[in-house]
């Protein structure tokens, strides 16, 4: 694993990391397959997800929160994108209990993971994003990646 | 006619019968009944704990009703918006129903169910009216024409009125549900104390946001951690009430309202009831708030609007589906 920070100074430069990495994600696909977002309550996840659903033409109100609900499925014309929250669910039963890891490993589907460090899930295909919370309008963000998927985000974000 | 209702798109396995599409004989809501067996706090969201629950409230809601099945005129069942899993558990045990009995299935709309749950009643509004849907997973604004057709005025563009409770009681310590936690808390505290910031659009959508004052509630809560709790809950409360009255008033000066109703589980918050109770009395608008137990997630209110819409002809076979995204 590796992991480099960045740092985002408003709500709408976490929406604009979210639209990026949606752009990474459909220039190289099957890269990415699922994104882990931790951070505390307020720190940009679901603002991050408006953003990757963005450039999918999903609407920023489209994009609601999933904590009541748990799953929200996003169709797209070649690949479903879901946008799960953990935040109410504690044992990994009750994780389980939702058919998560069918949505996880559907086939060429995508899934933004709020709460996601919940989910005891490793895969090479995954990036795990980290939000902390600095203060009204700062975070600072880390991005943990493996060595192949790593690079290229690097690469991407970088320029 | 007497139509049972089954309800479970998210955290509650419930279990209605009900006569004439008002008169509930049984309203069996899991959370209320079998916690209490337990002794304890059972958790609920998965659809296996759905799974667990159902033959337990159908056998006793029918008790309690003194019905069997040779009894019932049709089975209603809540099949979206909601978690699929936990939709499906509902939908296929009514389908195993229908099937067993011959017993006309139909399905129901969670968001509209709720609607219906001031129609239980014989005093209930006349069509057309403006209804408040206030719940975790909504905050809609509506024109109520029928029992199945809305007309969006305004919606939550990120977090849900309840979702902003349950978090801000959360992140204070306490615990789930939070709203009648909130709602406790905050007749110690003063409403006036703290200044919460309420959102703005730039259009002039009727929209709500809910996502921007949690955050300036944590915020507020993250710098001050020595305020008091109950002045922080009561002024987020305050807050998160006026959003819906600014937006009501901003509706009222165009439209002429004198029907409103109120529903979902964040209709028994007390502030609410009481400013709402106020704010109508004052404009002249008859208001209508289910009792408490119809508030939240019940099936009552799904086989009361699965008779309505059984009277009207309407019927699903033993293909109909369950789908996670209704209104939004």
């Amino acid at each position: 694993m590796k992991k480099f920070k960045l740092r985002t100074s408003s709500e709408d430069e976490t929406f604009q990391l979210g639209f990026r990495f949606a752009e990474l994600v459909n220039s190289s696909p099957g890269l990415v397959k699922n994104f882990i977002l931790t951070g505390d309550l307020g720190c940009g996840k679901t603002i991050f997800v408006k953003g990757f659903l963005s450039s999918f033409e999903f609407l920023k109100s489209e994009v609601t929160s999933p904590t009541f609900i748990i799953l929200k499925r996003f169709e797209t014309a070649d690949r479903n994108i879901y946008h799960i929250d953990l935040y109410r669910l504690n044992s990994p039963g009750e994780i389980e209990g939702i058919g998560i890891y069918d949505f996880l490993e559907e086939d060429n589907a995508i899934s933004l993971i709020e709460w996601g460090e919940k989910l005891n899930y490793n895969s090479d295909n995954s990036v795990k994003v980290v939000f902390n919370w600095i203060d009204e309008e700062l975070r600072d963000i880390t991005v943990e990646a493996e060595n192949d998927i790593f690079k290229i985000i690097e690469k991407r974000l970088s320029t | 006619m007497i139509v049972i209702g089954i309800e479970t798109s998210c955290d509650d396995t419930s279990f209605a019968v009900v006569e004439d599409g008002y008169k509930i004989r049984a309203n069996i809501i899991s959370s209320q009944t079998i916690h209490s067996k337990y002794g304890g706090v059972v958790p609920e969201l998965a659809s296996r704990e759905h799974i667990k629950n159902i033959s337990y409230v159908f056998e006793k809601g029918m008790k309690a009703a003194k019905i069997t099945l040779k009894d019932v005129d049709g089975i209603a069942v809540t099949n979206r918006p909601g978690l699929i899993v936990s939709l499906l558990v509902g939908l296929n045990f009514a389908k195993g129903l229908a099937y067993a009995g011959r017993i006309p299935l139909i399905g129901v709309n969670h968001t509209l169910g709720h609607i219906y749950s001031n129609h239980l009643s014989k005093s209930e509004p006349e069509f057309p009216y403006i209804g408040f849907i206030l719940s975790g997973g909504h905050t809609i604004l509506c024109k109520v024409h029928n029992y199945t057709t809305i007309e969006v005025i305004g919606t939550t563009r990120d977090d849900a009125i309840g979702e902003a409770f349950d978090k801000i009681s959360k992140f204070m310590g306490f615990g789930y549900p939070g709203g009648p936690i909130i709602d406790k808390l905050s007749k110690s505290g003063n409403p006036n104390s703290i200044k919460f910031p309420r959102p703005r659009f730039k259009d002039k959508s009727l929209d709500f946001s809910y996502s921007g004052l949690k955050t300036a509630v944590l915020n507020y809560y993250r710098k001050n951690p020595d305020t008091s709790k109950a002045d922080i809950a009561a002024s987020f409360q305050k807050t998160a009430i006026d959003i819906l009255i600014i937006n009501l008033k901003r509706y009222l000066e165009k439209e002429n309202v004198s029907r409103l109703s109120i529903t979902g589980g964040v209709s028994a918050n007390s502030y609410l009831r009481k400013t709402m109770t106020e704010f109508s009395k004052n404009n002249n608008i008859k208001l209508f708030i289910p009792s408490h137990e119809l508030c939240t997630d019940n099936a009552a209110m799904i086989a009361g609007l699965g008779t309505r819409l059984l009277e009207e002809g309407k019927k699903d076979t033993l293909k109909l589906d369950a789908y996670s995204r209704g209104i939004k």
